[in-house]
């Protein structure tokens, strides 16, 4: 599993990554996990919708990953971004404050663009019951 | 956007507003929640917000509804949810801590019932 989408920055954005994972994973993924993960992906996509400062328009790629036994989502977008990104609030949470409720770990980079992903401990077989033999 | 997503109905059952959230709630449409929320809140009657047919909610959707219980508790009222136990829905008001703070049911008779009380501390 290694899937990847370019959105174009906007307040659609978040639906529309929503409804790609939707389609993506709604036979393969454990409903629960399914849901975690369209929730956390929403709140780091509209994330950056808010803060990236970019026009409307602008890529934004999003790649859903299996690492080891952990799902890995990383949004980038064209943006400075933030050294240390930190949740605005934790009660009620904001949008970074789920992530880091929610997953098992959670960072940002900085490089030609900027990064967020976070990482969900998962059992491959959960993930992929489905799949051929 | 947001229109297209989501849809905001109002209800009275009694003397109690019954908003129904149907479809998604996200940024596209958080203004719209949160301004009919706080308005409806003000209204110093009881609310219950029905999150049956809610797809989904993110943080500026449970945002609103804090507010609109902060907004219940200077009328001495309490926000009430009607909601299902097993859903993306239930799985953020439970993470959030707002499942916890207000009353949640299945049952709407039952949530009017709450939601009509005055006088109660939150």
């Amino acid at each position: 599993m290694d899937d990847t989408v370019t959105l174009a920055l906007s307040l659609r954005a978040p639906s529309d990554v929503r409804g790609w994972l939707k389609q993506r994973y709604v036979e393969s993924m454990e409903r629960s996990l399914l849901d975690d993960v369209t929730l956390l992906t929403s709140e780091v996509v509209t994330n950056a919708v808010q803060h990236s400062g970019c026009p409307e328009g602008d890529p934004l790629i999003v790649r859903a990953s299996l690492v080891d036994d952990a799902l890995r989502v990383e949004v980038t977008d064209q943006g400075i971004g933030l050294a240390q990104l930190t949740p605005r609030s934790m009660k009620p949470p904001s949008g970074l404050g789920f992530v880091h409720l929610i997953s098992d770990r959670w960072s940002s980079a900085i490089g030609n663009s900027f990064h967020v992903w976070f990482e969900i401990n998962v059992v491959t077989r959960s993930l992929l019951h489905r799949a051929p033999a | 956007v947001g229109a297209e997503l989501g849809q905001i109905e109002t209800e009275t059952v009694g003397d109690v507003f019954v908003v129904n959230l149907i479809g998604e709630f996200d940024i596209s449409n958080a203004d719209e929640l949160q301004g009919d929320l706080e308005r409806i809140a003000g209204l110093d009657r009881g609310l219950v917000v029905s999150l049956m047919r809610t797809e989904f909610l993110d943080s500026h959707g449970v945002r609103a509804l804090y507010r609109a219980k902060e907004t219940l508790r200077g009328h001495h009222r309490q926000l009430v949810l009607h909601v299902n136990t097993a859903s993306i829905v239930r799985r953020v008001l439970e993470i959030s801590g707002l499942a916890t703070e207000v009353p949640c049911t299945g049952v709407l008779e039952d949530a009017v019932s709450i939601a009509a009380r005055v006088g109660v501390g939150q």
